[in-house]
C-alpha cells in the first residue's frame, strides 16, 4: 500500500508529460486528482497509525549491501505525508489558474508530481540510503522547478545555486549515514532507531554528527548555507509555495527530527545545532525586514522559522520536539498561504515589489484579509496556530537544558527574533495593502478567479481554527507523530491558548509590542526603499558564495589545467621522467638501499681505455644528437663498435660477430635515411641563449642524469645478485649431443627455439615490407629535396671550367673507394657463405651471413648509385623473402613427412669436394631460409631508401612527362 | 607438451583464437570488398565479437589455467571480457555512419580495434607479467594507430604521436619494473612473485620494481601524474576510438591493475598510501580541470580522469568488497560513457562537429528524446540515483566505509560534488538555452541501437543493481 505513495506520483509524472500542452485544466486536474488520491490514502491511514502502529512494506533491492526498499511509515511520517500531500493538491489548484498560458505545463506539473513522490519518499523512507536517493532526487527536481523559467538568467542561477549547495548537502549526509549503518550495522531505520547509545558512544559520532548536519543544514537552508533560498524565489510562485512551505526545506529538520532519538543531547548536537538554529533564527528575521521583494521577505521569513525549529530540535528536550513539530505543521500552513498570496499579488498586479505596491486592500479586500490573518499567524499574534507554536517556543527557551552560555542568551535571542518577525508581518501587510492608492503598476489589480483564492481561504482557515481549539483539531494528530519520534518519552503538554499569566506570555507581549514599535520607528529608513539590511548588505553570503566557486570553478581550475595540462609533449615527458625518478628514489631513501661492495678486480688498462672511449663517444652522441646528426651517428658507431670488442673481450664472438654486421647494416641505413631529414636548426651563438634556456637545459641535463645514474644503479644492483637457475645451462649442456652443433647460439635458433625464430624472421619479413610501404608514401620535406649542398659545389666547379661536362665531378668522387666496394662485392658474397656454412659449430650461421649479404649490395648501392646497381644486378628481395620463407616453414613441416613433430632436426656431417667436411644438420636447410629472408628483408628496406633519390627528381620532372604523354 | 594438454591451453584461450583469427581473415577480405559494400565488414566484425562472447559465456563454468601458468581463465577475465565485449561492439556500431563521414570506413580500422580487443582479453587472463606485457602492447599499439587514424587532420596526428612518445616511455618503465622483478626473484609468475616475497625481508628494490609497475599501469588508465596525454588523445582521436579508448583499455589496466594488486608483493609493501594519494590528486585534478572545458570531448577526458580516480578509492578499499566495488564501477561507467559517447558521435554530420558544448545549446527543444537521453547519461556520470551511477558510487563508499576509511569518503564525495558540477553544466545548456542552430543528428539505426542498450544499462542497473552487483562479487577471484 506505501508503495502507492511513491508509484502514483511518478507515474503520474511520466504520464503527465504526454498531455498536450494546451490542455491545461485536463492536466491540472489529472496532477490534482494524484495528489488528491495521495492525501486520501493518507487520511485511510491514520486509524492504523494512531493505534501505535508502524506501516511496513519491503521489497529487496540489494540485499547483500543491507539496502532494501524499505518503506515505513509512523505518526510523523504520516503527519508529513499528510502535510505534503494536502498542501500538494491545494498547490495543484492553484498553479492551475497562476501559469500563464505559454508557459509548457505538462513539463510544470510533470515536475511537480516528480518532486511530491521524491519527498513522500523521504519521509516514509525506512532505510538509510534510500532516504538519502530520495533525498538527492528532491534536490534535483528542485533545481529544474526552481530554472523552470529558463530563459530567466535568476531562475537558472537560484536553481544552480540551490543545487550546488542542498545537493553537496545530500552527498555529505550520504557519507554520515554510511557510518551510522557501519556503526549500527544496519540501514533499517528501525535498527538505527533501535540503537542510539551505541551511536552516541561511538568514536565516529562527531564525524557522523558534522556530516549529517550538513546535509540537514543545507537542505533547511541554516546559517551560513542559507542563501540559496532567497535565490530560489525566482522559481514561480506555486513552486515557492510548496518547497518553502511544507516540502523541500522542511526535509532538513525532517531529518533532524527522525535522527533526534539516536543524535540528540550530546554536547556538540547542542552546540552545532542551537548555534545554527539561533544564528538563523535572528538573521534571517532581521533580513526579512529589509526586503523589497514580497517573495524575498517570506523566504528570509521562512530561514528564519526554521531556524526557530532548529533551536528547539537543538534543546534536546522532549517537550521542545514536541513544539518543534508543531511548528513545522503550522509554519507550513501560515507560510504556503502567504506564498499564494503573494503569488496572487504577482500575477494581478505584475510586480513583487513592495516599494511600488501598496493599498491593494480597496482592489482586493477578500484576498488582503486572508494574507492579514495569514501573517498575523505568522507573527505570533494570539488566537492563530503561529501563536501556541511560539509560545511553546519561548516557554523552552527559559528552561535551562545544559548550562552555557548559549542556553543563557536563547530567550533573548528568541524575543528579539519574535520582534522582529512582528515587524515584518507588519511590514508585509501596511505597505502592500494599505496606504496611497497605487500609481504605476503593469496592470490593475482586481480579485484573483474564486478557485485561485480557495487554497489560501482553507489554510487561513486551518489556521484560525488550530489556533482557537488546537485540543480538539491538530491534537491528536500531533499526538500520533510525537510518540512515534519519542516513544515512551513523550511528555505531558498541553495544546491550549490560555496557560495563565507566565514568562512566555511576558515575552509574547514585548515581542509584540515592540516589534509594532519598531516598524514605525523603521519606517522611515524602509522608505528610502534601499534594498537589504544595514551592514549586512554589504556581507552577502550569496556573494561569498559566488566567489569561492568562481575561485574554485575558474580559477584554481584554470591554473590547474595550465600547471598540469599542458599540450606541450616536452613538459610532459619532463614530468613524466622526473615522476620516475623520483617515484623510484623515495622508496629507496626510505628503505635504505645497499648496494653491494663494488669489487675491484683487476682491471686490464686496456678494456678501461676501450670503454672510456666507449662512453665518450656515447656521450659525444648525446651532445651532438640535436645539431650534428652526422657526427651523432658516427660515434653512435663507434660505440657500438667497442660494444662488438667487449663482446670478443668476454669471449662471446659469435655476439660480436652478429652485433658487427647489425651495428653496420643500421648505420648504413640511417646514413641514408639521413640526407631526407628536413633541414637541421642551427644553433644560435652561445652567448645569445637567454638564461631561462640555459637554466631550463640544466635542469633536463641534471635530470637526464638522474636518470641515466638510476637506471646503472639498478642494474648494477641486479647484476650483482646471485642469479637464478636458468634455462642457459641447458641449452649450453645439450647443444651438441641434441642438436649437432657446437654454436650454442645458432642452434638455439635453429633447433631449441626453431618455431620462435620462425616467428621472428616473419616479423621480420612484415617489419620490412612495412618500412617499404612507409618509405614508398613518403615525400621529404621541400628543404632536403634539393641537390646537397656538396654536390651544388661540385656542378659549379664543372661549370666553372670549360673543360668539363657537367656532373664530371660527381662521377668522379670517391673514385677509387668506389671502385674497391664494386671488387668487393664477391668477396663479401664468399664470407657470406663462409658464415653460412660455418654456421653450426663456430660463429656465424644463417643470420650473420644474411646480413653480410645484404652489406654486400648496401656498399654497391653507395658506390655506385641506385641507377648503376639496378641495371646490372637483379634483385628481388621481395622473392628472396618469401622464398625464405617458404624453405623455413618447409623445413619444419619435411620433419612431420619423417614422423618426428614440427622443426625437428637431424644432423650428420657430410665430405664436400673442396670445402672439406661441413656440418649438415636438417636444420642448415632452416638456416638458409633465414638467411634468404634476412637478406631480402634489409635489401627490401635499402631499396626503399635508395629509390628516394630517384624519385625525388621524377617528382620535379612530372610536368614535363605529362606533357610528353599529352604529346603521345 | 602432449595433444591433450595443448588441447586444453587452446579451449582456455578460446575467445582470444577467435578474434585474433577473425581479425586476420577480416584484414584480407576487407581488401576484396567492393565499395559500398562497407557494412559488411561491420557486421562480420560484429560477428566475431559475439562469437568470441559466445565461446567466453560457454567456458566460462571453470577456471582454465593454460600456457604453463602464463595465462588463467577465470570468472574475473570473464567478467571484464564482457566489459570489453560491450564496448568493442558498441563501437562497431557507432562507427558505421561516423566512419563515413570521416572517411576512415576501411576494413583496418574494424581490424584494429578488433585486435586491441584481443589485447585486453590477454590482459584480463594474464597470470603473469610477460603475458601482461605482451596483451598490453597489443591493445596500445592498436590505439596509438586509432589514435591517428584521421590522417588529415593535424590533431589527430598529433595527438597518435605524442601517445606514442609517452606511452613507450611508461611501457619501458613497466618493464624496468618486470626484469626488475625477475631478477630480484627470479620469476614473472604472478603467483611466484608471492611465494618468493613470503618470508624473509623485503628487499628495497623490489619495492621499486612495484613502484614502476604500478607507474607503468596507472599510466595505462590515466592517474595523475600520467594523465597529461589523456585529454589531447581523447580530443584528437576519431570520437568512436575515443568511446572505446575511454572505455575497454582503461577497464583492461584496472583488470591488469587489479590482478596485481591482490599480490601480496603489492599488498605488502604499503603501496596502498601512494595509490590512495594517487586516487585523490586524479579525482582532485579531473574535476577541476573539467569545470573549464568547452570542448566535450576533453571534458569527458578529464571526466574520465576523475572517474578513474574514485575507482582507484576502490582499489585502496581493497577486500573482495573493494575489487568487487571496481569491477561494478567499470561496468556501469562502461554503460553510460558509451552513450553520451554515442550522443557526441552522432552529433558528428554535416558542418557540425559535436564537440563544442555551446553547440548544444537549446537541443532539449527540437529533440526532446536525445536530450532526455543524455540528461540520463550526464546525471548517471555526476552519480546521481537512481541511475546506475550513482550505486557504481555508492558500492566503492560502502567497501571505503567499511574498511574504515572515513576522511576518504568524504573527499571522494566532494569532489564527486565537484564534478556533479561540470555535468550539471551541459544539462543547463541543453536544456536552459535557447537553440542558436537546427541540429540535424545522424540517427542511424545502428546508432539507436547503442543508445537504447546503454540507457538500458544506466537506467537498468540503477533500478535493479542486485543482479549485476552478485555478478562482480562472484567473479572476484580469491574472494
Amino acid at each position: 500500500m506505501l508503495l502507492i505513495f511513491l508509484l502514483a506520483p511518478f507515474g503520474g509524472s511520466l504520464l503527465v508529460l504526454f498531455f498536450p500542452s494546451d490542455q491545461r485544466g485536463a492536466t491540472a486536474w489529472f496532477a490534482g486528482a494524484i495528489a488528491f488520491v495521495c492525501f486520501l490514502l493518507a487520511a485511510g491511514i491514520y486509524p492504523f497509525v494512531t493505534a501505535g502502529g508502524v506501516l511496513r512494506f519491503e521489497l529487496d533491492w540489494i540485499p547483500e549491501l543491507g539496502l532494501n526498499l524499505t518503506l515505513r511509515m509512523d505518526g510523523f511520517a504520516w503527519l508529513f505525508a499528510t502535510l505534503i500531500t494536502a498542501i500538494g493538491v491545494l498547490v495543484v489548484l492553484y498553479a492551475r489558474y497562476y501559469m500563464a498560458a505559454e508557459d509548457p505545463i505538462p513539463r510544470f506539473f510533470a515536475l511537480f508530481l516528480a518532486f511530491m513522490g521524491s519527498m513522500l519518499g523521504v519521509v516514509l523512507s525506512g532505510n538509510l540510503i534510500l532516504l538519502a536517493v530520495f533525498w538527492e532526487l528532491t534536490s534535483i527536481v528542485s533545481f529544474l522547478l526552481i530554472g523552470y523559467w529558463h530563459h530567466n538568467a535568476h531562475a537558472r542561477d537560484g536553481a544552480r545555486i540551490a543545487l550546488t549547495m542542498t545537493g553537496m548537502g545530500g552527498l555529505s549526509m550520504l557519507i554520515g549515514l554510511l557510518l551510522i549503518g557501519r556503526v549500527v550495522g544496519s540501514y533499517e531505520l528501525d535498527a538505527v532507531l533501535a540503537s542510539g547509545d551505541a551511536i552516541r558512544n561511538d568514536p565516529l559520532y562527531l564525524p557522523i554528527l558534522i556530516l549529517i548536519l550538513f546535509g540537514a543544514l543545507t537542505k533547511s537552508a541554516q546559517f551560513p548555507f542559507h542563501f540559496w533560498l532567497p535565490h530560489a524565489m525566482a522559481a514561480p510562485t506555486p513552486v515557492s509555495a510548496y518547497l518553502h512551505s511544507a516540502t523541500m526545506v522542511k526535509a532538513g529538520v525532517f531529518l533532524l527530527a527522525r535522527l533526534w532519538p539516536v543524535m540528540a543531547g550530546t554536547e556538540a548536537w547542542f552546540w552545532i545545532v542551537g548555534l545554527a538554529g539561533l544564528s538563523t533564527l535572528l538573521l534571517g528575521a532581521y533580513f526579512a525586514i529589509f526586503q523589497q521583494d514580497l517573495k524575498g521577505l517570506l523566504a528570509y521569513s521562512t530561514i528564519s522559522h526554521l531556524g526557530l525549529i532548529t533551536v528547539l530540535l537543538s534543546l534536546g528536550s522532549p517537550l521542545a520536539a514536541v513544539a518543534a513539530v508543531f511548528h513545522i505543521v503550522n509554519h507550513a500552513t501560515f507560510k504556503a498561504s502567504l506564498f499564494m498570496a503573494a503569488g496572487i499579488i504577482d500575477h494581478e498586479t505584475g510586480t513583487r515589489d513592495m516599494r511600488r505596491l501598496s493599498g491593494l486592500f480597496r482592489y482586493m479586500p477578500i484576498t488582503a484579509t486572508l494574507a492579514m490573518v495569514a501573517s498575523a499567524a505568522m507573527a505570533g499574534v494570539p488566537l492563530l496556530n503561529g501563536f501556541l507554536s511560539k509560545e511553546m517556543f519561548f516557554a523552552e527557551a527559559i528552561e535551562t537544558h545544559l548550562v552555557n552560555s548559549l542556553d543563557t542568551i536563547t530567550p533573548y535571542v528568541a524575543t528579539i527574533a519574535g520582534m522582529f518577525a512582528v515587524t515584518y508581518s507588519l511590514r508585509f501587510i501596511h505597505s502592500v495593502f494599505f496606504g496611497a492608492p497605487p500609481a504605476d503598476l503593469p496592470k490593475r489589480p482586481h480579485e484573483p478567479p474564486r478557485w485561485m483564492r480557495a487554497p489560501i481561504e482553507f489554510l487561513v482557515l486551518a489556521c484560525l481554527i488550530v489556533g482557537i481549539i488546537p485540543g480538539r483539531t491538530i491534537g491528536p494528530f500531533l499526538h500520533t507523530a510525537v510518540v512515534s519520534i519519542l516513544g515512551d518519552r513523550t511528555p505531558d503538554y498541553s495544546l491550549a491558548v490560555w496557560h495563565g499569566w507566565n514568562v512566555p506570555l511576558i515575552m509574547s507581549f514585548v515581542a509584540l509590542s515592540g516589534g509594532v514599535g519598531l516598524y514605525f520607528l523603521m519606517r522611515s529608513y524602509l522608505a528610502t526603499g534601499i534594498e537589504g539590511p544595514p551592514v549586512f548588505r554589504l556581507l552577502q553570503g550569496q556573494r561569498i558564495f559566488e566567489r569561492v566557486l568562481v575561485t574554485l570553478s575558474w580559477k584554481w581550475a584554470r591554473s590547474l589545467e595550465q600547471r598540469f595540462g599542458t599540450r606541450r609533449l616536452q613538459p610532459q615527458m619532463l614530468l613524466l621522467v622526473f615522476l620516475a625518478v623520483s617515484a623510484a628514489a623515495v622508496p629507496l631513501f626510505r628503505r635504505g638501499f645497499e648496494l653491494p661492495p663494488l669489487v675491484i678486480r683487476g682491471i686490464d688498462p686496456a678494456f678501461a681505455l676501450l670503454w672510456a672511449l666507449g662512453i665518450a663517444c656515447a656521450v659525444g652522441a648525446a651532445y651532438q644528437a640535436k645539431f650534428h646528426r652526422l657526427f651523432a651517428l658516427v660515434l653512435l658507431g663507434g660505440a657500438g663498435l667497442i660494444t662488438c670488442i667487449t663482446f670478443v673481450w668476454l669471449s662471446a664472438p659469435d655476439l660480436a660477430v652478429t652485433q658487427l654486421l647489425v651495428e653496420i647494416v643500421t648505420t648504413v641505413l640511417i646514413l641514408l635515411g639521413l640526407r631526407w631529414l628536413p633541414k637541421r636548426i642551427e644553433e644560435s651563438r652561445p652567448e645569445d641563449i637567454p638564461l631561462r634556456v640555459r637554466f631550463r637545459r640544466l635542469r633536463d641535463f641534471l635530470l637526464a642524469l638522474a636518470a641515466g645514474g638510476g637506471m646503472s644503479l639498478i642494474a648494477y644492483r641486479v647484476m650483482t645478485q646471485p642469479t637464478p637457475e636458468t634455462i642457459a645451462s641447458y641449452f649450453v649442456e645439450r647443444a651438441y649431443s641434441e642438436g649437432g652443433g657446437a654454436n650454442v647460439v645458432n642452434v638455439i635458433l635453429v633447433d631449441f627455439r626453431g618455431f620462435d625464430t620462425l616467428g621472428e624472421v616473419a616479423v621480420l619479413s612484415i617489419v620490412a615490407l612495412t618500412v617499404f610501404a612507409l618509405l614508398l608514401r613518403f615525400r621529404p620535406h621541400p628543404d632536403s629535396q634539393d641537390i646537397p649542398l656538396q654536390q651544388r659545389v661540385q656542378n659549379a666547379f664543372d661549370d666553372d671550367h670549360p673543360d668539363r661536362n657537367a656532373g664530371d665531378s660527381i662521377a668522379e668522387y670517391l673514385h677509387i673507394p668506389s671502385t674497391i666496394m664494386r671488387w668487393m662485392f664477391p668477396v663479401t658474397g664468399m664470407l657470406a657463405a663462409y658464415l653460412f656454412l660455418r654456421g653450426h659449430d663456430l660463429p656465424g650461421g644463417g643470420f650473420a651471413a644474411g646480413i653480410a649479404m645484404s652489406i654486400g649490395f648496401l656498399l654497391q648501392y653507395m658506390a655506385g648509385g641506385t641507377r648503376w646497381v639496378e641495371e646490372r644486378l637483379r634483385i628481388h628481395p621481395l622473392r628472396w623473402m618469401s622464398i625464405g620463407l617458404l624453405v623455413a616453414a618447409a623445413t619444419g613441416i619435411g620433419s612431420w613427412v619423417f614422423g618426428y613433430p614440427f622443426l625437428t632436426s637431424h644432423s650428420q656431417y657430410a665430405t664436400l669436394p673442396i670445402v672439406g667436411k661441413v656440418p649438415l644438420a636438417s636444420a642448415i636447410l632452416f638456416d638458409l631460409g633465414v638467411f634468404s629472408l634476412v637478406l631480402g628483408a634489409t635489401v627490401l628496406m635499402l631499396i626503399a631508401l635508395a629509390h628516394q633519390s630517384v624519385r625525388a627528381p621524377r617528382a620535379h620532372a612530372r610536368p614535363a612527362r605529362t606533357e610528353r604523354e599529352a604529346a603521345q | 607438451m602432449s595433444a591433450a594438454v595443448l588441447y586444453q591451453w587452446v579451449l582456455a584461450s578460446l575467445p582470444e583464437i577467435v578474434v585474433v583469427t577473425g581479425a586476420c581473415i577480416l584484414l584480407i577480405v576487407g581488401q576484396l570488398i567492393r565499395r559500398g559494400q562497407e557494412h559488411l565488414i561491420v557486421w562480420a566484425a560484429v560477428a566475431v565479437v559475439m562469437i568470441a562472447a559466445l565461446a567466453t559465456f560457454l567456458l566460462a563454468g571453470e577456471v582454465r589455467p593454460a600456457y604453463s601458468g602464463m595465462f588463467i581463465a577465470d570468472r574475473f577475465a570473464v567478467f571484464f571480457k564482457f566489459v570489453f565485449f560491450l564496448a568493442t561492439v558498441l563501437t562497431f556500431l557507432l562507427s558505421r555512419k561516423y566512419a563515413d563521414i570521416e572517411g576512415i570506413g576501411i576494413s583496418e580500422y574494424y581490424v584494429l580495434l578488433l585486435l586491441s580487443l584481443s589485447g585486453m582479453m590477454i590482459m584480463a587472463s594474464a597470470a603473469d607479467l610477460l603475458s601482461i606485457y605482451v596483451g598490453l602492447e597489443l591493445m596500445v599499439l592498436c590505439t596509438y594507430v586509432l589514435t591517428g587514424f584521421l590522417r588529415r587532420e593535424r590533431r589527430s596526428n598529433e595527438a597518435a604521436l605524442k601517445y606514442v612518445i609517452l606511452g613507450a616511455v611508461s611501457t619501458g618503465m613497466f618493464l624496468y619494473g618486470v626484469s626488475l622483478v625477475y631478477g630480484l626473484t627470479g620469476t614473472t609468475a604472478l603467483d611466484g612473485m608471492a611465494a618468493a616475497v613470503t618470508g624473509g625481508p623485503r628487499d628495497p628494490a623490489l619495492l621499486l620494481a612495484v613502484v614502476f609497475i604500478v607507474a607503468g599501469l596507472v599510466f595505462k588508465i590515466g592517474a595523475v601524474p600520467f594523465h597529461m596525454w589523456l585529454p589531447d588523445v581523447y580530443e584528437g582521436a576519431p570520437t568512436t576510438v575515443t568511446a572505446f579508448m575511454s572505455v575497454a583499455p582503461k577497464a583492461a589496466g584496472f583488470a591488469v591493475i587489479l590482478r596485481v594488486f591482490l599480490n601480496p608483493l603489492v599488498a605488502a609493501s604499503d603501496v596502498w598510501i601512494i595509490v590512495a594519494a594517487i586516487g585523490v590528486v586524479t579525482m582532485a585534478l579531473g574535476s577541476f580541470a573539467a569545470l573549464v572545458q568547452d570542448n566535450f570531448k576533453r571534458l569527458l577526458a578529464y571526466s574520465s580522469i576523475a572517474h578513474a580516480g574514485f575507482a582507484i578509492f576502490g582499489l585502496v578499499a581493497g577486500g573482495p568488497a573493494g575489487i568487487a566495488s571496481v569491477m561494478l564501477y567499470l561496468l556501469i561507467y562502461a554503460f553510460m560513457t558509451l552513450g553520451i559517447f554515442a550522443v557526441v558521435v552522432m552529433m558528428r554530420n554535416g558542418d557540425f562537429s559535436g564537440e563544442a558544448i555551446p553547440d548544444y545549446a537549446g537541443l532539449a527543444k527540437s529533440h526532446p528524446g536525445l536530450a532526455f537521453l543524455m540528461l540520463l547519461y550526464l546525471f548517471s556520470l555526476a552519480g546521481i540515483p537512481p541511475t546506475a551511477g550513482f550505486f557504481a558510487k555508492f558500492y566503492v563508499l560502502v567497501a571505503l566505509v567499511e574498511q574504515g576509511f572515513v576522511a576518504l569518503a568524504v573527499v571522494a564525495v566532494l569532489l564527486s560534488a565537484v564534478a556533479a558540477y561540470f555535468y550539471i553544466r551541459i544539462v543547463m545548456v541543453i536544456y536552459m538555452r535557447d537553440p542558436d542552430r537546427s541540429f540535424d543528428p545522424a540517427l542511424t539505426p545502428s546508432v539507436r541501437a547503442t543508445l537504447a542498450l546503454t540507457a538500458a544499462g544506466t537506467i537498468g542497473i540503477g533500478l535493479f543493481p542486485a543482479w549485476f552487483l552478485r555478478l562482480a562479487q562472484t567473479s572476484v577471484f580469491g574472494g
